[in-house]
């Protein structure tokens, strides 16, 4: 165990181990939120290591640790639009969804009826568009509360809330609608 | 079903409903079958969503230390980056301390200049002090002539008019034998044009404009110069003005142009 740092060097690698002390926690949860969005699991990878270089670079404006949810899900975001802007590779909501969903793991002990509703779960979401499919999935997901979806997304609590209802709606109709053909 | 209330339901299920709206609303739910049905399939969807996110599309298990790598490799560019800026800045401030400050306080060889004024005397060409004052205008005049801009390296010796040939028969006159050796010629007269023929030939003021001062010596000197070589039987036998013309005639023979013009 070094010794402790004084000043503005130890304030320095406080933050700049806060970012590190987060990797664990957050790197999964942004990476699934990444592979929702793009629906490709090397962008999602590198969607994941740029938000959290931009996280390092920007850790000053990181004040509350208890908001570090947000905050890196609104930079996540915000790398997505950038890499959607420069459009290279990315994938946009209406792409049509392969059948098979990249990176699926088969769990042992799970049913393939279960399996399956999961994956058709996952295909109902991604069909969603990109505002929907956000909301939906920071709502069921994430478990977050409207104004910080509001935060995330950088759209106001209206326009949350509607989306969010919306997205509700569309989703229950395609399950109901797999649940008696099933 | 009541529309109106059945229409709530996302907002109870987001918890967005009053105290008042939501117990009406659960009083609703256990009469309306519909709304049930869409409540369970909701909270299904939000449970399944988040069991398919978590269990079916795990990220890579060595994507936390490639992050933790990437973190690293940013940090050490940017300490590299600020070490090279330092060492920048320093070289840049180090090269405006030695090159730029030095000269603009004191130029080198002002400094020199203003410290061994004798050195820079003492590497040119002087008239050594042996020399006659005579002499050292001489020495002064050749150099001036000889360098290329026109001026001579030192300033011009000091010489007094007496020490020079022509005048130094001046030196031992008093002022009252130079006052009656002194005449004014006539304006514009034959002898007053040899007389600048005369004045032409001097050596040391040819370029220099005279001051009336000098114009003054130079004429009384001219005349004092001619008297005393004037024959003691002419100044008894002719009259003035054919000694005028003996005098003018002696002091022409310095040049063969000017003892032309006086026949």
């Amino acid at each position: 165990m070094g010794s402790p740092r004084y000043g503005w060097a130890g304030l320095e690698a406080k933050r700049g181990g806060l970012v590190e002390d987060l990797l664990p926690e957050y790197v999964p949860r942004v990476y699934r939120y990444a592979l929702r969005l793009t629906h490709d699991h090397h962008v999602a990878e590198d969607i994941v290591q740029e938000t959290f270089l931009r996280a390092w670079r920007g850790r000053r404006r990181l004040r509350n640790p208890q908001s570090a949810r947000v905050w890196l899900l609104r930079i996540a975001t915000n790398v997505w639009r950038d890499r959607l802007r420069n459009r290279t590779r990315q994938a946009t909501g209406t792409r049509p969804l392969p059948d098979d969903i990249p990176g699926t793991v088969l769990e042992p002990g799970k049913t393939m009826a279960e399996r399956e509703t999961l994956r058709e779960v996952l295909r109902m979401m991604d069909s969603l568009p990109p505002r929907q499919r956000q909301v939906l999935y920071l709502s069921a997901v994430e478990a977050m509360p409207l104004d910080e979806i509001a935060q995330v997304l950088g759209i106001n609590y209206q326009s949350a809330k509607a989306s969010l209802s919306l997205a509700r709606k569309v989703i229950r109709q395609q399950f109901s609608a797999f649940e008696q053909q099933g | 079903m009541n529309d109106v209330t059945c229409h709530n339901l996302d907002a109870y299920i987001g918890g967005w409903l009053t105290r008042d709206e939501r117990i009406e609303f659960e009083a609703h739910l256990k009469q309306c079958a519909a709304c049930r049905d869409e409540l369970g399939r909701q909270q299904r969807i939000d449970r399944l969503l988040d069991e398919a996110s978590r269990r079916l599309q795990p990220p890579p298990p060595d994507l936390v230390e490639r992050v933790h790598h990437a973190l690293d490799r940013a940090r050490r560019r940017r300490r590299v980056v600020r070490i090279s800026t330092g060492l920048s800045a320093a070289a840049a401030l180090l090269v405006a301390v030695l090159v730029i400050s030095p000269e603009r306080a004191t130029p080198p060889t002002r400094r020199v200049v203003a410290v061994h004024p004798p050195d820079r005397t003492a590497t040119h060409v002087t008239p050594p002090s042996e020399l006659s004052p005579v002499q050292q205008l001489a020495v002064w005049m050749a150099s001036r002539k000889a360098s290329s801009t026109g001026t001579a390296e030192y300033p011009r010796p000091r010489v007094p008019v007496f020490a020079i040939p022509p005048y130094a028969a001046l030196a031992s006159k008093t002022p009252g034998q130079l006052k009656q050796t002194t005449r004014t010629p006539e304006k514009n007269s034959s002898e007053d044009k040899e007389c600048k023929v005369v004045r032409g030939t001097e050596p040391f003021n040819a370029r220099a404009k005279p001051s009336h001062r000098t114009l003054v010596e130079r004429r009384l000197t001219v005349e004092a110069l001619a008297a005393p070589l004037q024959p003691a039987n002419h100044e008894t036998k002719l009259p003035d003005i054919h000694a005028k013309e003996t005098r003018s005639c002696r002091l022409h023979t310095r040049t063969s142009s000017a003892h032309a013009l006086c026949g």
